[in-house]
């Protein structure tokens, strides 16, 4: 599970489990992209990246407007991870506050 | 007929005489009402300096008088332009909010959040990102302390630490028997390499005019089976001492530590694993 949000915004609180990986540090432009990639399981190849062992990711942000997690999944895509392994909570915090579940402040 | 003729010649002249009594309304009639609404308003500028802008500039245009039109247009372009520098003030604000701060910074950002995303993702995860112990943190370790200008002790107390609890990795050569890091020998190989580096002397020029002799050297005469006689030359380790300090010792290079630990093979196994005491083999140089 993770919240592709900012930390700042991850501080005020997320979905309890969730781990922040911000979708800037995704963005092809982050030169430390490599070492997130690696740590979801990706390993490099001579031709790009085998991601056979990498995570089942679920993704969230602000809400159903929220345009980061859509970035952040486009990138991972770009990057070669296999699209059935990503997973997408458009509510994100917006509906999840919405709900009335909790809510952990890390 | 006279009176109907004077009649209307009175109606002329009044009317006339309106016209030119008031030649800003006179030839515009439709747009009368608004001429007049603006003219109200001209009247007292100061009174209603916020509604001025709207209404007047329809009726501008129409204005006999243009003097008064700059005077009104005159606050519109101030006000735009602090809405302007607001903006971009708030948009940086936002942005810096964000974490997204201008390109120039951006990098060291991305490190960081880097890092913490890494850090997460390892406490989820933990087989993923296992913090291994890495030899460049020694070089940072002691690259830091060196620039703090920290004394040897202080560096020794510090390696010393960092190596017990695992946080850094030691060259094997540098093990003392008590199992310490011998950083006098680190610390004297650096300074030699930084001074080889600086004067362009080699490393080992700094040690090697120092005799050869002391504390646990010893030198022997062994006569071969053929008659010839070789000079070998024999270090009993004492504390304190590392592999890499007795190639110092008799080389003036740490890197020479092989050297020893492969003529001494037969009771090391391993270049940290030496012994207070034990007699080695210093083949010659």
């Amino acid at each position: 599970m993770i919240d592709s949000r900012v930390p700042e915004w991850f501080a005020k609180g997320t979905i309890p489990g969730a781990v922040n990986v911000p979708f800037t540090t995704l963005e092809p432009t982050n030169p430390y992209r490599d070492e997130i990639l690696k740590a979801l399981g990706g390993v490099k190849t001579a031709t790009g990246w085998d991601f056979g062992a990498a995570l089942d990711l679920a993704m969230f942000c602000n809400g159903p407007w929220c345009d980061q997690s859509p970035r952040a999944i486009r990138n991972l895509t770009e990057a070669g991870y296999p699209p059935e392994k990503l997973r997408y909570y458009r509510g994100g915090m917006q509906l999840w506050l919405l709900l009335g579940l909790s809510v952990q402040t890390p | 007929m006279i009176r109907i003729a004077l009649a209307a010649t009175a109606f002329l002249g009044a009317t006339l005489a309106l016209v030119l009594l008031l030649p800003g309304a006179g030839p515009k009639l439709p747009e009368e009402a608004a001429v007049t609404r603006a003219d109200s308003l001209l009247s007292q500028p100061n009174a209603a300096p916020a509604r001025l802008p709207l209404a007047v500039a329809p009726a501008r245009p129409n204005l006999p008088q243009p003097s008064p039109a700059p005077r009104v247009a005159a606050p519109a372009p101030a006000v735009l332009l602090t809405d302007n520098s607001s903006l971009r003030d708030m948009t940086n604000g936002v942005l810096g909010e964000l974490g997204l701060q201008p390109a120039t910074s951006e990098v060291p950002q991305m490190r960081d959040m880097t890092a913490n995303a890494l850090a997460n993702i390892g406490r989820v995860r933990p087989s993923a990102s296992q913090p291994q112990p890495q030899p460049e943190k020694l070089q940072a370790l002691i690259a830091q302390a060196l620039k703090q200008g920290q004394s040897d002790s202080y560096i020794d107390a510090l390696l010393n630490e960092a190596a017990s609890r695992g946080e850094v990795t030691v060259p094997k050569a540098l093990v003392t028997p008590e199992g310490r890091v011998d950083t006098a020998t680190l610390l004297a190989n650096i300074v030699a390499s930084a001074t080889a580096a600086t004067q362009g002397k080699a490393p080992g020029d700094l040690a090697k005019g120092q005799p050869v002799g002391g504390k646990g050297v010893e030198v022997r005469m062994v006569t071969q089976a053929d008659g010839s006689s070789v000079q070998y030359q024999f270090y009993t380790v004492g504390v304190g001492d590392s592999l890499g300090a007795i190639a110092v010792k008799f080389y003036g290079d740490v890197a020479k530590f092989n050297m020893i630990f492969e003529a001494n093979r037969t009771i090391l196994s391993s270049p940290d694993k030496i012994r207070v005491g034990q007699r080695l083999v210093i083949p010659r140089a």
